[in-house]
């Protein structure tokens, strides 16, 4: 079982959509896959038409497994489950640093799907916060979509920073280009004096499209409804990338 | 796909969904609808050993695919076949025939009457369009006879929504099944089904007439059950089976010493020997086909052509023997003769009985078991080195009478203990069966390459003789192989707990 984070300290930069044609991605070459949405806004359940669940509080999240477990609901696709998110737990960063031990639970939460799954995708909300640093642990690959503009670049340094600082291990982190419109002078040179900077860029990248905007009309993946468009093709060959090297 | 808490429903319905276009509302929330069908011409399969129907398996072939329904399993396992696929080595490798690996290889899928399928397919949606529930809706439709099977796909986290729409089946009238017997009967498939080796119960305490009687008729009646399959010619085992149920009778003939008179015993072995004499070769040709793969792959590539040739001869003698076995069969004079037998069987009045003949069953058995296993011994044990190869064909041929023996009566002893004996005694017989193989193996083919080098002389004989030279040569170190084997393999049948076991089932039975 590999665990794939999805992970942006900036909101709006793509990782949702990302998550969900990722996930996408890997059931459909295969692997049995879990997407956890953990951004509380819950949107990569509602790409898949899950409903939040009401179950899954936030104690028993972490305490009970078996509640965990009993949260996933199958997609509509074959060999992909989610579990949706759940507005109760909005607060649970919080909640999270009351509890002790607080970093093993997580894991704990996921390996006992150890059989279950190949890949579990974790969707996470867009901050620094307790929650991403169990994430920034128990992950085996940390995805950073980053938009190719300044402020983008600096929320990128920042997370570098966040990892020297509290020693986590940066070789985890995959960032890759996302919204990227090659005609915009501004991207293509940022891609390029970043690339040269950080060898562990991705060379995939994902193209800001129209088709990608469509989801939240279509409620599904880029990959079901247009899958010979390019974004289609750029999430898969993302995909491709990142399982090499996971 | 997710396989887990939600157990599939399997059903039958005995009408079908009135459902068209507009959807079924299940609940405030939740409405069905029929999301595609289609139909096609459609073969259920199974072996003659009916080997799917014992496995709570279902296999159809419709649309040059192989769909395999295995019980309470949500996905069906498919895969694309052969226009006129019958074993499972001619499959390509994939999911069915993974599934069917525990299935004989020489057995042939044979299909049951062609039914034309209609499949429906329905989903279960939410308000979000999202799916809950997915089940299929398969109409066998056969000469005005409908049946109607189906089988729920449940989706993980979506319990509820399951049993919402089980709730609607049922009030359909669908009524819940475990195994597919009714689809394999509705195609034609018979009931009950072939079973090769069924347990005969035995009264311990009737007449051993009696109980020779029920022997023989139970071997004859196996014995006839293959011979439609052999006429058709769908595999092998037919032929097989159909011999071996004869020469359990002849062991029954030969070794139940005084049951019937002298003569009628004398007259029935003449009969059932005469019978059995018109398909040996027809056997021999069939065995040698079958270890065609294992010769071709004892000698190098550059040598398979002098090998081909003689397939292709034993090929062609083939399909003359199976001619010839077909007449036999067919043949007035056969099926008066079998008319006569299994009349002559019915009743303990029809036979003359012998000395022997009103000895209760079990006493019998134990006597006949426990010298039978003494003869075993003795003969093994006298094994050595120098031993020559006919005695260790005597001991094949002991242990092959001291099984049919147990198996027999089985009935009268206790299963646990007899089968963990025969097993011990299977190990032996495994070696002395690949010893005696390796050797038919060496004598057919000197005896092909003697009568072939008699009527032609051209380059091909060199080659031929070559090859066959070659083979007979790796047989023979092979047989020898074997026949190292054999001493350690009796070791462990002749093992102090197995003898004591026998002692104390067959040789202390009779002083009870």
């Amino acid at each position: 079982m590999k665990i794939i984070a999805c992970y942006s300290n900036k909101g709006g930069v793509g990782k949702t959509a990302t998550s969900v044609n990722l996930a996408y991605a890997s059931a459909h070459a295969g692997n049995n896959t879990l997407l956890c949405d953990l951004d509380p806004q819950g949107a990569a359940g509602f790409y898949y038409r899950v409903k939040p669940s009401r179950k899954l509080v936030e104690q028993a999240f972490f305490k009970d497994v078996d509640k965990f477990t009993k949260a996933i609901r199958a997609s509509d696709f074959d060999k992909l489950d989610i579990i949706p998110a759940n507005m109760t737990y909005r607060d649970f960063d919080i909640f999270l640093a009351r509890m002790k031990n607080s970093r093993s639970r997580l894991k704990k939460a996921l390996s006992a799907l150890d059989n279950e799954y190949d890949i579990i995708i974790l969707d996470c909300p867009p901050n620094i916060s307790r929650l991403s640093e169990n994430v920034f642990k128990v992950s085996d690959s940390i995805i950073v979509p980053v938009i190719p503009t300044t402020l983008s670049e600096r929320t990128f340094l920042q997370l570098i920073e966040f990892f020297n600082e509290h020693k986590l291990n940066k070789k985890k982190l995959l960032p890759f280009f996302s919204m990227v419109q090659k005609q915009k002078k501004l991207h293509k040179t940022t891609m390029e004096r970043l690339h040269k900077q950080y060898k562990r860029i991705l060379s995939s990248e994902i193209p800001f499209s129209s088709d990608i905007e469509k989801m939240g009309i279509h409620r599904a993946p880029v990959l079901s409804y247009a899958k010979s468009k390019a974004a289609a093709k750029a999430y898969k060959n993302l995909w491709q990338e990142i399982k090499s090297k996971v | 796909m997710y396989i887990g808490h939600i157990v599939p429903f399997q059903f039958y319905l005995g009408n079908p969904l009135e459902i068209d276009d507009n959807p079924i509302v299940l609940s405030e929330s939740l409405r069905l609808i029929r999301s595609q069908h289609h139909s096609a011409n459609c073969d259920c399969l199974d072996t003659f050993d009916s080997d799917l129907q014992r496995s709570k398996q279902l296999l159809l072939r419709y649309q040059n695919t192989l769909t395999l329904f295995q019980n309470k399993q949500p996905v069906l396992t498919t895969q694309k076949c052969p226009a006129n696929w019958r074993f499972i080595p001619d499959l390509a490798d994939g999911p069915v025939k993974k599934a069917l690996s525990y299935c004989s290889a020489i057995r042939a899928f044979l299909p049951g009457n062609k039914n034309k399928l209609i499949i429906e397919q329905f989903i279960v949606l939410d308000e979000d369009d999202k799916t809950h529930v997915r089940f299929t809706l398969y109409h066998f439709n056969y000469d005005n006879r409908k049946l109607i099977f189906g089988i729920t796909q449940p989706m993980r986290g979506y319990d509820t929504s399951h049993e919402t729409l089980l709730q609607m089946l049922a009030k359909n009238g669908a009524i819940e099944t475990e195994t597919y017997a009714d689809i394999y009967r509705h195609c034609g498939f018979d009931s009950p089904i072939y079973v090769a080796k069924p347990k005969i119960s035995i009264d311990k305490e009737a007449p051993i007439l009696q109980t020779t009687l029920q022997l023989i008729k139970t071997s004859l009646n196996i014995s006839r059950q293959n011979e439609e399959g052999i006429k058709a010619d769908y595999d092998t085992e037919f032929l097989h089976d159909y011999r071996v149920n004869l020469r359990k009778i002849r062991s029954i003939l030969s070794l139940f010493k005084g049951v019937f008179s002298m003569g009628e015993n004398e007259r029935l072995k003449q009969n059932f020997a005469d019978i059995m004499k018109q398909t040996n070769r027809l056997r021999d040709l069939d065995v040698y086909l079958l270890d065609k793969q294992d010769l071709f792959d004892l000698l190098p590539v550059r040598m398979h052509k002098g090998l081909d040739q003689m397939f292709e001869a034993f090929s062609i003698e083939r399909k003359q023997q199976l001619q010839l076995v077909i007449k036999m069969l067919n043949s007035k004079n056969y099926q008066k003769n079998i008319h006569e037998l299994l009349e002559k069987f019915s009743s303990t009045e029809n036979l003359r009985a012998g000395p022997k003949a009103s000895t209760t069953s079990l006493p019998f058995a134990t006597k006949l078991i426990w010298k039978r296993y003494t003869k075993v011994c003795q003969i093994a044990r006298q094994i050595d080195d120098n031993t020559p190869d006919e005695e260790i064909h005597q001991l094949r041929i002991q242990c092959k009478k001291l099984r049919y023996l147990m198996e027999f009566f089985s009935a009268l002893f206790p299963p646990k203990m007899l089968k963990e004996l025969i097993k011990s005694l299977k190990r032996l017989q495994d070696n002395l069966g690949r010893f005696n193989d390796f050797s038919v193996q060496q004598e057919s083919l000197q005896e092909f390459l003697t009568s072939y080098s008699k009527k032609h002389r051209n380059k091909n004989l060199i080659a031929m003789a070559e090859s066959i030279g070659a083979l007979i040569i790796l047989l023979q170190q092979k047989q020898s192989q074997e026949r190292a084997q054999v001493m350690q393999s009796f070791a462990g049948f002749d093992s102090p707990e197995i003898k004591a076991k026998f002692t104390q089932i067959f040789h202390h039975g009779i002083k009870q």
